[in-house]
């Protein structure tokens, strides 16, 4: 019991904490609201999917008596596929936060100071120069 | 006759591997954005980098510790603590680029009053 409420806490619980803090905070973040909130949303994906798989296997595959003998009664790929699924959720949520960080570097960047002043404009060159002499 | 080692377990745990040294790499790319940052994310990114690696560090670790297990002493409670902490850390990490990217930039402060900004206007004759 205190393994499952310890998982729980420490493994399934954190995800869904901080992806449900991203999508929130995401409201009222000043640039880079679309890659935090996705962020949050791949996050808390990856929790509940933690949380799927512990429920599952420790309500259905640990009490199958076939467990004992050293097999997973689970289908074939199964373990492999949470496994990879949580593992891609969870680095997409970090690969959408990281991007939402630096496209606020970006947003910070931009509005700073006014844009960086045009070429000193200087005389116009001989062929530009309009003809005051020319055949009409 | 050179016995065979069983690498069925390390293959079988690759892929969580691999995700592992994805996780350093973006943590290691969070800490290297660092420094182009606002003061005000500053800090946040270099913690949530920081805490990024760290957990991806103690995740391969404990990983691999799993994988030799059967090699050391058996100590489930300890193995359990450890298995506590990297996920921890790793939410940590998270949090600290959570807030990192959706933290607002700092009040600007009053406007100066007209006449005192800076560098001269240039003649309207000229």
């Amino acid at each position: 019991m205190i393994g499952l409420l310890s998982t729980f806490l420490f493994a399934c619980l954190p995800p869904l904490v901080v992806g449900s803090l991203a999508l929130v905070r995401s409201f009222g973040a000043p640039s880079g609201r679309g890659a935090a909130a996705a962020g949050g949303v791949l996050l808390i994906l990856a929790g509940l999917v933690a949380t799927g798989w512990q429920v599952y296997y420790r309500f259905f595959v640990l009490p199958d008596p076939f467990h004992a003998f050293g097999v997973l009664p689970v289908r074939p790929g199964l373990a492999e596929a949470v496994t990879l699924g949580g593992g891609a959720l969870g680095a997409g949520g970090l690969i959408l936060l990281l991007v939402a960080v630096l496209s606020a570097r970006r947003f910070q960047d931009g509005p700073q100071g006014p844009p960086a002043s045009p070429a000193p404009r200087g005389p116009l060159p001989p062929h530009a120069a309009p003809s005051t002499g020319g055949p009409r | 006759m050179t016995e065979m080692t069983d690498l069925t377990p390390l293959v079988s745990s690759l892929p969580a591997l691999l995700f592992v040294l994805a996780q350093i790499a973006l943590g290691v790319a969070a800490l290297a954005a660092v420094p182009r940052l606002g003061p005000e994310r500053r800090t946040a990114a270099l913690a949530g980098g920081g805490l990024v690696v760290a957990g991806g560090l103690l995740t391969g670790g404990f990983r691999l510790l799993l994988l030799f297990a059967p090699a050391i002493p058996a100590q489930t409670s300890l193995l359990g603590v450890l298995g506590v902490v990297p996920p921890l850390v790793f939410a940590g990490g998270l949090l600290g680029l959570v807030l990192a990217a959706t933290a607002k930039p700092a009040a600007p402060g009053p406007y100066p009053p007209p006449g005192t900004r800076p560098g001269a206007y240039p003649h309207p004759g000229r």
